[in-house]
């Protein structure tokens, strides 16, 4: 069964992209431009992995990310958090909010690939 | 026709003549505004209309260039992956959109600036490749030879987002431009691309640099990775006050100590938003001596750097300094002096405020009710 990961981004041309380009990994892959439409997403399926961004409208950054983990599907849903936004203070306390990796833009698709797949090989194993 | 022309403007003539002019005058006007305002309205709306056309062919161009740079570009992993013969298609393909019309060529240039800033990596390279066999450089070096200033800045923004080197030259040109936001902008240009001599505009610019591009130059120098930063105190000579303020906000930033001497000499510029920041930045700087000099300074200040030279020597734990503020505090006939007194005794490091609770009940009430103020982490905080 094909793996199902969720991008929350509002920067349509990326997620295009990153959709596109995990679809050629075989994974299905769901997009939420805002934070509403993905924590509603996150609500009414399980994903095997969230790639979000911490700009985004409506509902954004810890409180998203806060509200996923308490979501009953995706509580243990692992978080890779993908932003412009580089300062080392904001990545720690992102990290210690328990998400798996924060990627700073611009970034390198062939390293997210890389890490999904690290991560999903991962929870596998755990699992 | 002529004979209708001729009975209805006799009407209107024989409807108004009976009307005194006063009248006849106000009516001329209502209906010259009448006019007015439904050409205003038709052109709100063309103007409506033209904006929603533009926004739908951009929205076009954007989808059909999107598919076909990921469709036969950014799928592969590295550029040399890329079949010479899809490259050569592909690239032929936009080549005619380009051509076709402007808006395809300002999208096609938009969007690969927009991935260029978004991603690095294979889909940098892929996309830099494209933007060099398509030509598109020509496109933003016609920019930066416009007439227009904006057109220059959006230019440099392109070169800039391109991450494009070999643009350097032209970009070296428009630094004496005589438009100060173009100067700035390709001095941020020359920066993020770690042009060799980036630094030199610090000694070349003579005009004064607003608060707002001082923080878009500091933004380019601390946030560009890999730039051989200078010691910034050699900067401290020129003339200009903007690059004055900006190098000392750099020396702060990179903790450059060797500069104290230098600042402290500097003490007596003519400006006192340049005295201003240098205290400031002795206090942030913290380093060995400052504070003498600083107490030496006092009598002669302004109000405002009396204050700052109080918050600066608060930075430091020394009994001198300590004594000097409590001086200051309890003797204070100025209220900003009392205020920023009392916030410097409470950021004291050797903890001026112990001392003082001892004999709490000595001081009058307004200097508790201020050292009471200062002591809400918050208040103290905004002060320092």
């Amino acid at each position: 069964m094909r793996k199902r990961i969720l991008i929350v981004d509002d920067e349509l041309l990326v997620t295009k992209y990153l959709k596109a380009r995990l679809k050629k990994e075989d994974f299905a892959v769901d997009i939420a431009t805002d934070g509403q439409e993905a924590l509603k997403k996150a609500k009414g399926r399980k994903f095997d992995l969230i790639l979000t961004d911490l700009m985004i409208p409506n509902v954004a950054g810890r409180e998203l990310i806060m509200q996923i983990q308490e979501s009953a599907l995706n509580a243990e849903t692992p978080i890779i958090v993908l932003s412009a936004l580089s300062s080392d203070e904001l990545i720690v306390d992102v990290l210690a909010a328990g998400v798996k990796d924060y990627i700073v833009k611009p970034f390198s698709v062939n390293v997210i690939v890389a890490k999904i797949k690290q991560f999903l090989q991962l929870s596998l194993k755990v699992a | 026709m002529n004979l209708t022309a001729l009975s209805s403007s006799s009407l209107c003539a024989s409807l108004f003549s009976q009307y005194p002019d006063i009248i006849r005058v106000a009516a001329f006007v209502a209906f010259f505004s009448f006019i007015l305002i439904v050409i205003t309205l038709i052109v709100i709306f063309c103007n409506r209309v033209r904006k929603v056309r533009k926004k739908e062919a951009i929205a076009k161009a954007e989808n059909i260039i999107f598919e076909e740079l990921s469709e036969h570009l950014l799928t592969y992993d590295t550029v040399t992956d890329i079949p010479e013969e899809e490259m050569n298609e592909t690239v032929c393909k936009l080549n005619k959109l380009k051509n076709q019309d402007k808006v395809f060529r300002r999208t096609m240039v938009h969007l690969m600036v927009y991935f260029q800033m978004n991603m690095r990596g294979t889909v940098a390279n892929i996309i830099s490749s494209a933007y060099s066999r398509l030509k598109l450089r020509e496109f933003t070096l016609g920019k930066l030879r416009s007439y227009f200033w904006f057109k220059k800045t959006q230019g440099l923004a392109e070169v800039q987002g391109m991450r494009d080197g070999h643009s350097l030259p032209e970009v070296q040109n428009l630094i004496d431009d005589s438009n100060q936001d173009v100067r700035v902008a390709a001095y941020n240009v020359l920066l993020k691309l770690k042009a060799d001599n980036c630094f030199d505009f610090m000694v070349d610019e003579q005009g004064e640099l607003s608060e707002w591009h001082q923080i878009m130059l500091e933004d380019a120098v601390v946030k560009t990775p890999g730039l051989e930063i200078p010691n910034f105190k050699i900067y401290l000579t020129t003339e200009c006050k903007g690059i004055i303020l900006l190098c000392i906000k750099l020396i702060v930033h990179y903790r450059q100590y060797n500069a104290v001497p230098k600042m402290l000499s500097m003490l007596d510029h003519e400006q006192e938003d340049v005295r201003n920041q240098i205290i400031e930045a002795l206090g942030k700087l913290n380093s060995d001596s400052y504070e003498e000099r600083l107490i030496e300074r006092y009598p002669e200040e302004t109000i405002k750097n009396k204050s700052a030279i109080l918050i600066a020597l608060g930075q430091s734990g020394s009994t001198l300094s300590g004594d000097f503020i409590m001086k200051k505090f309890l003797g204070a006939k100025n209220f900003d002096i009392l205020e920023n007194a009392a916030a410097a005794i409470i950021s004291h490091p050797g903890r001026l405020k112990d001392s003082l609770t001892a004999n709490m009940s000595q001081l009058d009430e307004k200097h508790q009710a201020i050292l009471e103020h200062f002591e809400e982490p918050l208040n103290a905080y905004g002060s320092v």
